[in-house]
């Protein structure tokens, strides 16, 4: 297809080249559609630059190092670092992703272009390149996934040197000596723990009581007490009222209930939540519909207010979550591709990786009792698993919270050593809309930490052996 | 493109191609009617969305075709040839023109539309899927697996229902050899779909048939009185529409009259809106539109409905909505001939009233024997809703207000 100011067409166009955006165009295309794919950036997303890849690579960096210096019963050693070749390793995983993402957008028939969509009605798009050519697109469908971005916090204003984002807190080339962190979400706690491993004094505020607010305060102590371990300070109903800088160096004044505390800060991490990519694109110019928070209005098929236009990932809503997006971008292709698809997901996993690292899949207790059911719940300590024990990863447990009514499982919520790989079990179980015994009675292969579920669904059952 | 049978409504899994309105390599506009479909409930004419030029026709007239099949195949224009054919098992994201039932205020919870399903559901993703390609609303069914899981058999169970008939064989000629002189003509269309209906009705609730006679010889003054009136305004005025205000005023005072059975739930659902299917003989066989709200219509407005849906429905060209959504039923036998009839309740109602003929009859009046008009009346109810008591309660309103039609005032909105 010819760029340049001419009209050209097609069947779909997706906006937008992360998780949600690349997924939709290839399955759109697998569906035998003609589509394009525009992304002002490379394709890949804040997945792959300024989320999911780079901050696992790092904490598993920077777990290794602790570990290193922690190595338990036996064992003498000793570590050094240098952050600047950590992060370029950190490139090299992310150029191998994004070439990947490349390659099987050529490889399916998907139509990359660079530049910034801009709807100018609900069949035509305008997309400026980089260099300032401007080409107008028509097509039959449109899929928006345009993402997030990280919120600004009021009195804090990113200047990228001492007040950053998770963007450029992720790209740091020197440990910083002193971090503040505004906000106790997932990629607070991640970063905080990554970087308190390295060395940093770690300073959490938070406006609320609790950290990790969307998770069971009993999973979120386990994590709580482990970042206190780490030397992590939170400042818990705490409000950050302004900075100010003195001699290289940002100076935050918190206060709790009406008292002052200033904290030295080299950096400065606000990590307060995402605002979405809905703005700037032309959605007034389509009967797209917004939230009040500005989040594409979609329906179960990922279908915006506008017949032809579909919207997925991040500005299609919480939670802002890769996987989600992938889900999403799938679900939205294969409506437009006429198939029966249609984002009906029991539940959609969520991981933090703490220390140890916390799942969720499903309800918690509170929504489960709040939606009517009457529950039944059990806890299996990681200590009295084997495979625990001989990890010596011994803190956490798996909660499973049950319709006491027929067994079904409702939720799982896991704290403890590779609850990221736990969950995916758990994960299947409820979509599969399995009851306890079909957890309980399923073989784990031993010694691992998999059977905790197990075990955890039979203590539901009221027919433990392992406690 | 493909254009494909879509889902033209409630129920409806499958329809017969009684004409094609296009030619291979025809060019189209978009909205042109492709095909006329029959189904069991009406002929319906499926349009193109788009324009362009036929590639193909996918089957000849009397082939029946599959909700979600493809019909044909459409080239649009700058595309050269037909483009790849899609498995015909996939349902289609059509937006067909959902048959509503519009009964403001009131709530149907009994319609089986095909909505879509939020509710948390104990079924697995293939299952869900399978609701959807089947168009079921998965929150409906009932789950027999284990812990009340719903299974793939359940959704086809679900949408399944009205349960087919038992497969009845035609008896074997005993004369082996000798041809006899018969005919046989293959039951398809409305005449598939009556007999469905009436072994699902007559089989599953119990009738009971109570019988009465109205002396409407005030009612034929009326009518004869009001009939010029009617006929100024185009409207062809019979007793029916006086028949219908009658009845509602009946099941205003009788509600179990006006209801219907969900065996499923063990619940009797009461209506409180009052929609008056209205049995209509036409060639291919019984059709009964509906005339919806007819407690908020004038006795004129219900004659003249009346008259353009069963002018509708003999020719074939009613739309699905008008045939669905009925909480009673009349039919008039009367018009043709016969005493008194059986009729069978036209689900999920749980009463049907057969209207007769009105005759002349001696009437003993005070001692004396008069000639009045007499309406042979019969009610056929649901003895699982209702008992004989209270049919014979309706009945004793209905005919008072049938005998005294100045009473229909006194209830007029």
């Amino acid at each position: 297809m010819v760029m340049g100011d001419i009209v050209t067409g097609c069947d779909v166009l997706v906006v937008g080249g992360g998780p949600a955006g690349y997924t939709a165009a290839i399955r759109a295309s697998q569906l035998e559609k003609d589509v394009m794919l525009a992304d002002r950036f490379d394709l890949g997303g804040t997945c792959v630059y300024r989320g999911c890849i780079p901050s696992k690579t790092l904490i598993h960096t920077a777990d290794f190092i602790y570990n290193i210096r922690n190595p338990g019963t036996g064992i003498k050693s000793s570590v050094e670092f240098d952050l600047k070749k950590i992060q370029q390793g950190k490139y090299e995983v992310i150029k191998k992703l994004r070439d990947g993402i490349y390659h099987l957008c050529k490889k399916y028939g998907v139509e990359v272009i660079k530049g910034a969509a801009f709807f100018e009605s609900s069949e035509k798009a305008r997309i400026t390149s980089p260099d300032g050519i401007v080409s107008t697109l028509k097509f039959e469908n449109a899929i928006i996934a345009t993402g997030s971005r990280p919120q600004v916090f009021q009195g804090f204003p990113f200047d990228g040197r001492f007040v950053i984002s998770s963007n450029e807190a992720l790209g740091l080339v020197k440990v910083p000596e002193n971090l503040v962190i505004l906000g106790a979400g997932y990629i607070s706690i991640e970063l905080g723990t990554m970087y308190a491993k390295l060395g940093s004094h770690v300073k959490i505020i938070q406006r609320s009581s609790r950290i990790l607010t969307k998770f069971d305060p009993e999973v979120v102590e386990v994590v709580s007490q482990k970042m206190k371990k780490l030397g992590i300070e939170f400042f818990l109903n705490s409000k950050p009222e302004g900075m100010r800088i003195e001699n290289d160096r940002a100076i935050v004044t918190v206060s709790e209930s009406g008292k002052k505390t200033e904290l030295e800060a080299d950096k400065i991490l606000v990590a307060v939540g995402v605002k979405p990519n809905s703005d700037g694109i032309g959605l007034e110019n389509t009967k797209v519909e917004l939230d009040e928070k500005g989040f594409i209005k979609v329906d179960e098929k990922r279908r915006t207010s506008d017949p032809k236009i579909y919207a997925v990932g991040d500005v299609a809503g919480a939670p802002f979550l890769a996987h989600k997006a992938f889900r999403e971008g799938k679900v939205a292709a294969e409506v437009i591709g006429g198939l029966p698809s249609a984002f009906d997901n029991r539940a959609v996993p969520e991981v933090v990786f703490s220390e140890p690292e916390i799942a969720r899949v499903g309800m918690d207790e509170e929504t489960a009792r709040s939606s009517g059911y009457e529950v039944t719940i059990a806890k299996f300590p990681f200590r009295a698993s084997g495979s625990a024990l001989t990890l010596d990863r011994t803190d956490g447990f798996v909660k499973i919270i049950a319709d006491k009514k027929n067994g079904e499982i409702l939720g799982i919520h896991i704290v403890g050593a590779d609850a990221s790989y736990l969950i995916g079990e758990a994960s299947l179980s409820i979509e599969m809309a399995s009851l306890l015994e079909d957890l309980a009675v399923t073989i784990h292969p031993h010694p691992t930490l998999p059977e905790t579920l197990a075990e955890a669904a039979e203590m539901a059952l009221g027919k433990v052996i392992h406690i | 493109m493909d254009i494909k049978f879509p889902d033209v409504g409630e129920g409806i899994t499958e329809g017969t191609i009684v004409k094609w309105l296009v030619k291979e390599g025809e060019d189209i506009k978009a909205d042109q009617g492709v095909a006329e479909i029959e189904t069991d409930k009406a002929i319906v004419e499926i349009p193109s969305s788009k324009a362009g030029k036929i590639t193909r026709l996918n089957g000849k007239v009397g082939d029946v075709i599959k909700v979600g099949s493809i019909l044909a195949a459409l080239a649009l224009p700058g595309e050269a040839a037909a483009p790849p054919v899609k498995p015909p098992e996939v349902r289609p994201e059509v937006k067909p023109e959902k048959p509503e039932v519009r009964v403001p205020e009131v709530e149907i919870p009994e319609v089986r539309a095909p909505e879509k399903a939020t509710g948390r559901v104990l079924a697995t993703p293939s299952t869900r899927r399978l609701a959807r390609e089947l168009g079921a609303d998965i929150t409906k069914v009932t789950g027999t697996g284990p812990g009340g899981r719903v299974m793939d058999e359940d959704v086809r169970k679900f949408m399944e229902a009205p349960a087919k008939p038992p497969e009845v064989k035609p008896p074997e000629a005993a004369v082996g050899e000798i041809k006899l002189p018969e005919e046989r003509i293959q039951i398809t269309g409305i005449r598939k779909t009556i007999g469905e209906r009436m072994v699902q009705s007559f089989f599953t609730a119990p009738h009971v048939f109570s019988m009465d006679e109205a002396d409407v010889t005030e009612l034929v003054r009326l009518r004869e009185k009001e009939k010029k009136i009617a006929e100024e305004r185009g409207i062809k005025l019979t007793y029916l529409p006086f028949i219908v205000k009658a009845v509602i005023i009946g099941l205003k005072q009788h509600p179990y009259l006006n209801a219907s059975m969900d065996s499923k739930k063990n619940e009797i659902i009461l209506k409180h809106y009052y929609n008056i299917g209205i049995a209509v003989d036409t060639p291919e066989g019984l059709i009964v539109p509906v005339i919806k709200n007819a407690d908020r219509k004038s006795i004129l407005e219900i004659a003249g409905e009346m008259q353009k849906l069963s002018e509708e429905a003999r020719s074939r060209k009613i739309k699905l909505p008008d045939l669905k959504g009925n909480t009673f039923t009349i039919t008039n036998i009367g018009s043709i001939g016969g005493l008194f009839s059986t009729p069978i309740i036209n689900l999920p109602d749980v009463a049907i009233l057969g209207v007769h003929r009105i005759r002349d009859m001696p009437v003993v009046i005070e001692g004396e024997i008069k000639i009045r008009k007499i309406l042979p009346l019969v009610l056929s109810f649901d003895h699982r809703v209702l008992d004989g008591a209270q049919a014979a309660r309706f009945m004793n309103t209905l005919k008072d207000h049938l005998e005294d039609p100045d009473l229909l005032l006194l209830d007029v909105v």
